[in-house]
């Protein structure tokens, strides 16, 4: 049941289908209904779609936020990150952290890490279509991961963070991105992180532009 | 819903020694963020995509390694059944298949004056003064689209010079995607997929629900809680 899910490309139910997806090796009882609720879901927004408006800008732009400690069982963090193109949703992902996190700040930097690779990536690309991008925008709520991302320093609590999260700093030095804060009620990947309450989460499902294609077309 | 049935000869590939009958077999496929980044820039610069696909497109690939196969069961000569063939080009089954026909498209558009991408090697372009010829491949299905539209023509016309295609026509269903190309946007969407899968799990007449889990109450090793499982169950 889980492997269907995981071919459904959808970003709001991306989360779900992950965590779903970690009891797989010793299945229980209730981790079979978490999945059945997820058919439920689908039940009821069988329709829902990735709107991709015509507008006027076509910049890049990445969110990254995490959960700390998320995972009840190895108290890993959940990094979840989603890029956009003007007002399209390109990319995203949902993923538990590899290694634990001693701070959010850190969850948060490790997230941020992973989100500016996807955007390196998506540069490239455009590239090969003739769109140049330069001081990409990367939204994050954490003050403390864009601190990291900007000085060089190592203080007592973040010394032990691996080199390869710091490829990041290097390239915010060089110009290439620009780590930005973002209030939490405007954190796009929220919804890629944790479980939200129904308002948030068809807020955060409006904003990404995942619509009803029977309300437009 | 089946439309016709087919047949095909196949290679018995499992039974290819690496080194001796096959070498590099990676053959790039687009990812699917490539293919929602072209759907956007196409979106964006307000122009429609279409598709095409080659027919029995392995079979065109040409073999840089010498390769025999058995005569087919059923199919030997009479006169000659110690015989073996030499192929000169790819067979369905064989290992290097998908890349001998990766190279031999490639270096057909390289030749036509295209450029491959740097990021991603399953994408094509050309630019003519502020015009874009963009063709994204994913192994025998082609996308492709322009900001002047008669690329597209000359595109079609010397694809099907060249190789035996199909099924052209406006981008609409693509890898299990819906496709609605609109006057305002694009609709990506699942719905046939989804609705043929709750079908499958008899999920389709279940009671609805609005939200994914519940916000409190995360899943643990131990499933057998009681509580924990009313909380999924209440709406």
């Amino acid at each position: 049941m889980i492997g269907s899910l995981l071919y459904l490309s959808r970003p709001n139910i991306m989360l779900s289908v992950c965590i779903c997806a970690r009891f797989q090796a010793n299945p229980k009882e209730c981790h079979l209904m978490a999945v059945k609720r997820i058919f439920w879901y689908l039940v009821f927004t069988p329709n829902l779609s990735l709107w991709y408006p015509k507008g006027s800008t076509f910049t890049l732009l990445g969110y990254s936020d995490s959960d700390y400690a998320g995972c009840r069982v190895e108290r890993k963090s959940t990094s979840g990150i989603c890029q956009f193109l003007g007002r399209s949703l390109v990319s995203w992902s949902s993923k538990k952290q590899n290694s634990i996190a001693l701070s959010t700040a850190e969850a948060e930097y490790v997230a941020v890490g992973a989100c500016y690779a996807q955007l390196l990536w998506m540069k490239q690309t455009l590239r090969d279509f003739g769109c140049e991008q330069r001081k990409i925008p990367l939204l994050c709520d954490n003050e403390g991961a864009i601190k990291l991302a900007d000085n060089p320093i190592n203080h007592s609590r973040t010394k032990h963070i691996d080199i390869h999260h710091h490829f990041l700093r290097d390239h915010q030095s060089k110009g290439d991105i620009a780590v930005q804060h973002v209030r939490t009620e405007f954190q796009l990947a929220d919804i890629f992180t944790k479980p939200l309450d129904e308002s948030r989460f068809c807020a955060l499902r409006r904003e990404l532009n995942i619509v009803d294609s029977r309300n437009i077309a | 819903m089946v439309t016709r049935n087919k047949a095909r000869l196949v290679a018995k590939g499992f039974t290819q020694i690496e080194g001796l009958d096959f070498g590099e077999t990676y053959a790039p496929v687009s990812r699917l963020e490539s293919f929602c980044i072209l759907l956007a820039f196409a979106s964006h610069h307000d122009f429609k995509l279409f598709q095409m696909d080659v027919k029995s497109a392995f079979l065109n690939g040409p073999l840089s390694e010498t390769v025999y196969v058995e005569q087919p069961p059923g199919f030997e000569d009479p006169h000659h059944p110690d015989h073996v063939y030499k192929l000169d080009k790819a067979l369905y089954g064989l290992k290097q298949a998908p890349r001998a026909w990766y190279d031999c498209l490639k270096d057909f558009l390289l030749k036509q004056g295209f450029e491959i991408g740097k990021a991603d090697p399953a994408l094509f372009t050309r630019k003519v003064n502020n015009d874009i010829f963009i063709c994204q491949i994913y192994v025998d299905d082609i996308i492709f689209g322009s900001t002047n539209v008669d690329f597209n023509e000359e595109f079609s016309t010397i694809m099907t010079k060249r190789f035996e295609m199909s099924m052209m026509g406006e981008l609409t269903y693509f890898l299990g995607f819906q496709i609605k190309q609109l006057k305002d946007g694009t609709f990506i969407s699942q719905t046939k997929y989804t609705t043929d899968m709750l079908k499958k799990f008899d999920m389709d007449k279940a009671k609805p629900i609005k939200t994914l889990m519940p916000t409190t109450g995360h899943l643990d090793l131990d499933g057998d809680d009681k509580a924990m499982i009313k909380r999924y169950i209440a709406p």
